[in-house]
């Protein structure tokens, strides 16, 4: 008798198990876009052509181009697709020289709303989620500002004046932190706004011309600094002041670590960073060589980790790969090149043209 | 009458080819006056044997609120892409680059120094009385840029009409407004011509945005014009067999630059061109030759602001050009041609850093041999750009012509290159001094079949070409997140152009011209080193079909015309992905005009309709396009008895 309740009781947890197993399997994001493993690559397409578009690369690797036109009857997504963030179950999608931002059911790409609200949203650059229904919106090429959106009435609540084109933010103990890049001049500080209060309570001085910023596993931020160009000597480009990677720490909201890229008078290169396996390295690309860095080292590596070609953008996905986004030209498509955290090449793949950023989905 | 028999052997050189399926009585190149010739220039002698589109200046007269552009898409393969109702219009030629045709006014180039393509959104209807598309047209003649075409925009002096005067005010949609000016007088020794117009334009047209959400109709914004044309001309027989012919033409066009759709912002962005051009033409005929000096100066200033970023783009350019030519006829079936030319190019342009100095010289000579119904044309060409030396050019074209003149046919051959533009050489940042000149090839097979009976007259043409053009220059992202132009193209282009015209005239009171023309291109990519994924696609904004049919009838005191354009598929990036492909689309204009002749002064009145199907379409990618609009002219003209 026992044994047949053990033997029933057996057969119960195990239907019991692998009806857990079918729900966790065919959980409700599965085949939609923000399934685990999956990304969102950002496509800005070429000036003047509205021809930005979003891809989708799924954990598999399938590649689904053009998913916002799929998704809305064909309809353009719009001229220089800047950035996309996800809010809660909504996806922001910056359309800078479309002077909009379109909000899409982040499952589907379904249109939400277009967004426009005049000069608070004429240049926007880049979102971040404060809330489940609030994100602050970079805007702006000249005078910045970060407009507050309230995604349940799609309406700008607030603007917050920060330094000159402001650029990425990224969020750290209840503030914001915002790279002035200078827009079309120069400008070398990271705004620092509290969320609760939306104002800005400190201004930090970094390098010239901060557009990039990552968040490390201790809760510090990394800020690229691409430092002031000079075209004067034309075909040789210099740096006429340094291009840096500046640590800023949130607890004293100071920067603690200076690290020169370019030194002044160097030749010009392009640069981008990402942060990488949870939060503990920070690679960062000089040209076509990829770098590794601890969060905790003092200086620079003497070697690169690898050499890939045609960097237009960088990321590091939750499996700890990192993902090169190539621009071969703006009239053709853009690439995706898979590297394991060794610098080994895995996988390559077609999405739209320009492709500039990458958006995980955990 | 030594000199005579010769003076009548150039004009049988020069018009042995001219008279196929598409030439008409404007367009024939060599005039008969008295005992002096007045030729064209050198391009249209090396032409001949190259099919041609001639467009006569009664074709002209219901384009009047229009530049060219028009003019050349309805009744040429040509195909124009246009940002916009009055942006920057450039030529697309049997699938080449906007930058690999030439456009000519009286031998002046008139494609941008800075750029190499021309906007012949400046070009107005009343630069010439004859414009040729030659086709096929030979480095050896033309220089650098002939990939696709080259386009003769010819003057035509009337000796002997008196005077002639006439104003023309058109009013059309979008509170359109042009006053056109012209005036004529010649007498056995001088003509000398003059037209001037002026325009301007709010251009607030409505259009359907489908960049936006629900494709809402809207009305255009920040899409003003204001633009004035001066053209003059002048041209002198003087004693001992010489001639002498002057010209000068000046624009200015002050333009607003709309935003592209999409947009929620009005642009803040403004363009302003201004222009002259002069040419100044020796001619001397001997007993057996004629020496031609030119002597052409172009000066071009562009100054384009945005006040949204704080841009202001300041462009100034000058070009000079002398040549001296030989023509020499050694008996009935040999003509020898001889020349050379200098170019010198001025650049003043804030981006370049530098003022930029380019010297250009060229040598050439060119041979015709008539063989009964056969024609033999061989050229050759060295030119050197500085220090550059050019591949040496070379062209050959046969021709046959039947007696009955039913049916004539021309097989080419023609070498091609296109010297780097200076914005590739020297802009900063990007610009690239290494750049090679593109080079390529192209043959073309002609064949014309003409039918006339009465007063009907049936024609056709076909013709087939094949296209190669190799270090292609395209601007590809550097080191820096810099742009810079490098030769990593090859492409082929190949389609065959077919036009079947029918003309029937009845005395004076009836007149109907029927043509269609239909184009087939196929021009693709055949390897991009920067990306090798293209290699086989169709190359951007190149339909594969495209057909233009006209149809005109002149009755008594009216007139009635119809134009048709059919433009289909067409990719807008080097993937053929069909999200950005602009679909295809039908375009139909009509008129009709009431007119009244007299002795001394005829009046018409001309209605005309724009895009009579209200047809929503893009000619560039994102750039509106009116919907259906309207113009009406009120033309006045007065002459002498003798005109």
């Amino acid at each position: 008798m026992i044994k047949q309740f053990n033997i029933k009781m057996m057969a119960m947890l195990l239907v019991f198990f692998v009806a857990s197993c079918q729900k966790e399997k065919n959980n409700d994001n599965e085949g939609t876009y923000i399934e685990s493993g999956s990304a969102i690559v950002v496509n800005e397409g070429a000036f003047g052509s509205n021809n930005g578009s979003i891809s989708f690369i799924s954990a598999e690797g399938v590649v689904k181009n053009n998913i916002f036109e799929l998704a809305n009857n064909g309809s353009p997504l719009g001229d220089v697709v800047q950035s996309f963030a996800r809010v809660g179950n909504k996806g922001l999608i910056c359309v800078n020289n479309s002077q909009k931002i379109e909000v899409v059911d982040v499952k589907t790409f379904q249109r939400l709303a277009t967004i426009n609200a005049g000069d608070t949203t004429n240049y926007p650059r880049y979102a971040v989620a404060v809330a489940s229904n609030k994100a602050f919106i970079t805007n702006g090429s000249g005078d910045g500002i970060v407009a507050v959106l309230n995604l349940d009435n799609y309406s700008i609540t607030k603007t917050i004046p920060v330094g000159d084109g402001p650029e990425q933010m990224e969020i750290a103990s209840g503030n914001v932190y915002v790279c002035n890049s200078g827009g079309w001049g120069v400008d070398s500080t990271v705004s620092v706004i509290n969320i609760g209060s939306e104002t800005v309570t400190k201004t930090i001085k970094v390098g010239d011309i901060p557009t990039k910023i990552i968040r490390d596993a201790q809760e510090n931020l990394w800020v690229l600094c691409n430092g002031q160009t000079d075209f004067s000597a034309w075909p040789i480009v210099k740096n006429l002041t340094p291009a840096k990677l500046v640590r800023i720490n949130t607890s004293t909201q100071s920067v603690d670590r200076v690290f020169t890229l370019i030194e002044a008078n160097g030749n010009t290169q392009k640069l981008n960073i990402a942060i990488g396996n949870n939060g503990t390295s920070v690679y960062y690309a000089i040209d076509n060589d990829i770098y590794k860095l601890g969060i905790d080292v003092t200086a620079l590596p003497s070697s690169k980790l690898f050499t890939t070609s045609g960097i237009y953008g960088l990321g590091t996905s939750y499996n700890q790969q990192i993902w090169v986004l190539q621009a071969p030209s703006f009239s053709s498509s853009g690439k995706v090149i898979k590297y394991s955290n060794a610098g080994t090449a895995i996988d390559s793949v077609s999405v739209g043209i320009g492709p500039n950023g990458v958006v995980f989905n955990p | 009458m030594r000199l005579k028999r010769y003076i009548i052997l150039f004009i049988v050189f020069a018009n042995w080819q001219h008279q196929n399926l598409f030439a008409n009585q404007d367009s024939i190149a060599v005039q008969f006056i008295d005992t002096i010739i007045i030729q064209d220039s050198r391009f249209a002698l090396y032409s001949k044997s190259n099919s041609n589109y001639s467009i006569g200046s009664d074709f002209s007269k219901y384009y009047t609120q229009n530049s060219i552009a028009d003019l050349l898409q309805y009744h040429t393969p040509i195909q124009i892409l246009q940002n916009g109702a009055t942006g920057v219009a450039s030529l697309n030629i049997r699938g080449t680059a906007d930058d690999q045709s030439n456009v000519f006014w009286n031998g002046v180039k008139l494609n941008s120094l800075s750029l190499g393509s021309a906007d012949i959104s400046l070009i107005p209807i009343n630069i010439a009385q004859n414009i040729e598309v030659i086709t096929n047209a030979t480095s050896t003649a033309f220089g650098s840029g002939n990939f696709g075409a080259a386009i003769l925009l010819n003057s035509k002096p009337k000796f002997n009409s008196g005077y002639n005067v006439s104003l023309r005010q058109t009013f059309a949609s979008y509170k359109n407004y042009k006053t056109d000016f012209a005036f004529t007088v010649s007498n056995a020794k001088i003509a000398f011509s003059s037209s001037s117009s002026y325009q301007q334009a709010e251009n607030n047209f409505k259009y359907y945005d489908r960049y936006k959400a629900n494709n809402p109709l809207l009305r255009q914004k920040h899409n003003q014009l204001q633009q004035w044309v001066s053209v003059n001309d002048l041209f002198i027989k003087l004693k001992k067999k010489q001639t002498i012919s002057i010209g000068n033409y000046t624009y200015d066009k002050d333009y607003q630059v709309p935003s592209i759709m999409g947009s929620f912002e009005n642009s803040k962005k403004h363009q302003d061109d201004f222009g002259t051009k002069t040419f100044f033409n020796y001619d001397r005929f001997f007993r057996k030759g004629k020496l031609s000096l030119t002597q052409n100066h172009t000066y071009d200033y562009l100054l384009y602001t945005d006040s949204t970023v704080g841009l202001v783009s300041k462009f100034k350019t000058h070009q000079a050009q002398q040549t001296i030519d030989y023509q020499h006829q050694f008996n009935s079936m040999v003509l020898i041609d001889v020349g050379s030319s200098y170019n010198f190019n001025f650049a003043q342009i804030k981006a370049y850093k530098n003022n930029k100095i380019q010297h250009r010289f060229a040598m050439y000579a060119a041979t015709k041999f008539l063989i009964k119904q056969f024609n033999l044309n061989l050229s050759i060409r060295q030119e050197v750009v500085n220090a550059d030396y050019i591949r040496p050019q070379f062209a050959i074209a046969f021709s046959f012509r039947n007696k009955k003149n039913f049916y004539n046919t021309t097989l080419s051959y023609s070498d091609k290159f296109r010297y780097p533009d200076l914005n590739d050489l020297y802009w900063i940042p990007g610009g690239n001094i290494n750049l090679q000149p593109e080079y390529g090839y192209s043959t073309e097979w002609q064949q014309d079949f003409i039918l006339r009976k009465k007063q009907h007259q049936l024609e056709y043409a076909n013709t087939l070409y094949f296209l190669r053009i190799k270090n292609n220059i395209v601007w590809v992202p550097m080191s820096g997140g810099l742009s810079t132009p490098l030769n990593i193209k090859r492409t082929q282009h190949l389609g065959t152009e077919n036009t079947l015209r029918y003309t029937y005239a009845l005395k004076e009171y009836l007149s109907i011209k029927m043509s269609s023309n239909y184009n087939y291109n196929r021009s693709i990519i055949l390897e991009d080193k920067s990306n090798t994924s293209t290699d086989g696609k169709i190359i951007r904004y190149k339909p594969e079909h495209s057909i233009k049919s006209t149809f005109s009838m002149q009755y008594k005191y009216f007139d009635l015309g119809l134009n048709y354009l059919y433009v289909s598929k067409r990719y807008t990036e080097d993937e053929n992905v069909e999200v950005f492909a602009l679909r295809p689309y039908h375009i139909i204009d009509m008129y009709v005009a009431l007119k009244y002749n007299h002795k001394i002064f005829n009046t018409a009145l001309v209605f005309k309709v724009n895009n009579l199907l209200n047809t929503s379409y893009e000619s560039v990618r994102s750039y509106a396009q009116p919907l259906r609009n309207y113009q009406l002219s009120i033309l006045f003209n007065f002459k002498s008895k003798q005109s």
